[in-house]
């Protein structure tokens, strides 16, 4: 199949989870013998390959007045361009990615006159709730996309309850696909690391990676903090993820911790990949997760996670099987769990290994891609 | 010759210079589409040669800007749809606001493109949040359109000088006697132009 794929974010550009989940995806497509070109946006226009997918940058531009109208503007310039390429590509199908690429998505479909694949990975009312004029926008071109789209992919079991319950689009157009891990990254390109970096020797990484704000319910696991400290004086937090660093270090400082919570800003690929190897469990205490990609390369990383039973949380780990929920936005159960998995390590490893032979059996991007790509002749009507 | 024009514009029951020029061309027996938004879908012979498409949209969006990009998909849409019935020579834009469907189907049909600005944000002073992007949207348009008409003085010269617009590609026609006739002599340059 000729996909071409849009995306406002995407490798080597990435801020949230859509880049690597569409560059996976992209590239298995084409292992997998189809043709697929990306358009996203980049600070000048241009055109290289990844792995074998054909990547189109497209600037927008600086006169926006908010995030929508950018949106909007880099939407119109990628379908420009889509109509260009489309002279010799010949595309099938248009895969558009969350709310900013639903204008591409739709102004692509409506020009080419070729189905729409939408795939939602959050909603406004999840991350923010919708209290302004903005995030109404926003949450109204969530719908359109799932008016507009000829099928529509949710990345969770919870979430596309949510999507439904939301937008009420047709069930026999939405499909459930879980996001793909690479996990053969995690063998072959996790980068040494001196441990001393990020802790003494002595000390157990409880590790929370994801960017810093409301949703991912950061504030939660360093409330926990001296609960497990005063069991496990030997804990030590590793917080990586861009957002309001100040923020949460003032609530660090607030609770006592301060000493025993290191902050890392962003940190490259190849260390993360280690550090979910190396901590002894990672901890995901969000409030909203449509997926929680995170808890499944912890497990590739055969370790086990603490995360919320919320949203996507409640598939990708299995209670005592693969790691241990919490109740969402709970302290105490955050620091009871994580206090259960320091207490026991031959219990730990064992829901390490558990969780990566899951991850393998069921999550890796060969199988999503086959499924996602199922989807594809599903709107092209070919079965 | 040019025979089939495709016109775009934002309304058509109170815009007087859509209505004249559609209704000169079709006299000169031209085929003249005409897609524009309202309240409802639909096709109707506004006389012989002369044809109005409405086009609607089923959201509504916070701002006129956000409105107009999303409005311009389903012009597209219809656009493309007419194109592939009758084919044009000629497709002709007015303003910003059909600016994004003017470009598009350019590039899909490889027909020219003639726009007419009625006016600029410069001359109108960039009185709201969006103008500078509303501007950046009537740059693009003028770079990629084959000829840009402008009806008073002060557009012309805001083309000319604010956006830069080359005086090759540029007209003064203003709405006296013979606008409707000059408008389409500039259909059948550029036409020429492009063959």
């Amino acid at each position: 199949m000729k996909i071409l794929m849009t995306t406002w974010e995407f490798p080597p550009n990435k801020v949230g989870g859509i880049a690597s989940h569409c560059l996976d995806l992209s590239k298995t497509l084409v292992n997998q013998g189809h043709d697929v070109h990306v358009l996203t946006h980049g600070p000048e226009e241009k055109s290289f390959d990844i792995e074998g997918v054909h990547v189109y940058t497209i600037p927008s531009t600086g006169s926006a007045p908010d995030i929508v109208s950018w949106a909007m503007f880099l939407s119109h310039r990628m379908e420009k361009k889509a109509v260009e390429l489309n002279k010799e590509e010949k595309f099938e199908l248009v895969h558009a990615h969350d709310w900013m690429m639903v204008p591409a998505g739709v102004g692509i479909k409506k020009t080419l006159n070729i189905p729409m694949v939408f795939t939602i990975h959050s909603t406004e009312q999840g991350r923010f709730g919708i209290g302004s004029r903005m995030a109404k926008m926003i949450n109204d071109l969530e719908w359109y996309g799932t008016y507009e789209a000829d099928h529509i992919i949710t990345v969770g079991k919870d979430f596309y309850n949510e999507v439904r319950s939301l937008f009420n689009p047709p069930e026999n157009k939405m499909h459930y696909i879980p996001n793909g891990i690479d996990i053969e990254r995690f063998d072959t390109q996790a980068k040494p690391i001196n441990k001393n970096d990020f802790a003494a020797d002595w000390e157990d990484i409880i590790l929370f990676v994801g960017r810093l704000t409301r949703q991912k319910g950061l504030e939660y696991l360093i409330y926990a903090a001296p609960d497990i400290l005063k069991e496990h004086g030997e804990a030590k937090f590793v917080i990586v993820g861009k957002g309001n660093l100040n923020f949460y270090r003032s609530i660090a400082s607030k609770v006592g911790v301060a000493n025993k919570m290191f902050f890392t800003g962003f940190l490259e690929d190849g260390i993360v990949l280690s550090l979910f190897k190396q901590a002894t469990t990672t901890v995901i205490p969000s409030i909203y997760e449509p997926f929680g990609i995170v808890a499944l390369e912890a497990a590739a990383g055969s370790r086990p996670s603490v995360g919320s039973y919320t949203g996507g949380l409640k598939e990708t780990i299995v209670h005592e099987e693969t790691g241990l929920h919490t109740y969402p936005g709970h302290s105490k159960s955050i620091a009871d769990q994580v206090n259960r998995i320091l207490s026991d390590k031959n219990w730990a490893n064992h829901l390490g290994r558990k969780g990566r032979a899951r991850v393998e059996k069921n999550y890796k991007w060969d199988k999503i891609a086959r499924w996602t790509a199922g989807v594809y002749g599903k709107a092209l009507g070919l079965w | 010759m040019v025979e089939r024009i495709l016109l775009l514009a934002k309304d058509f029951h109170n815009n007087e210079y859509v209505k004249q020029l559609g209704s000169f061309l079709a006299k000169q027996g031209k085929r003249v589409d005409l897609v524009y938004f309202d309240s409802c879908e639909k096709s109707e012979q506004v006389e012989v040669n002369f044809n109005a498409h409405s086009i609607t949209l089923v959201l509504n969006a916070d701002n006129i800007f956000n409105w107009a990009m999303l409005m311009n998909n389903e012009i597209k849409k219809k656009g493309r749809e007419l194109f592939e019935k009758f084919g044009f020579d000629i497709i002709h834009g007015n303003d910003w606001i059909t600016a994004p469907a003017s470009m598009t189907l350019k590039k899909l049909t490889e027909k020219p493109l003639v726009m007419t600005i009625h006016s600029t944000e410069h001359v109108r002073g960039f009185g709201g949040p969006h103008g500078g992007i509303i501007s950046d949207l009537e740059w693009w348009s003028g770079f990629e359109a084959d000829y840009i008409i402008s009806c008073d003085d002060k557009t012309f010269n805001s083309l000319r000088n604010d956006l830069k617009i080359p005086d090759s590609k540029l007209a003064l026609i203003r709405p006296v006697e013979d606008w409707k006739k000059k408008t389409l002599d500039i259909y059948e340059l550029v036409e020429k132009q492009k063959k």
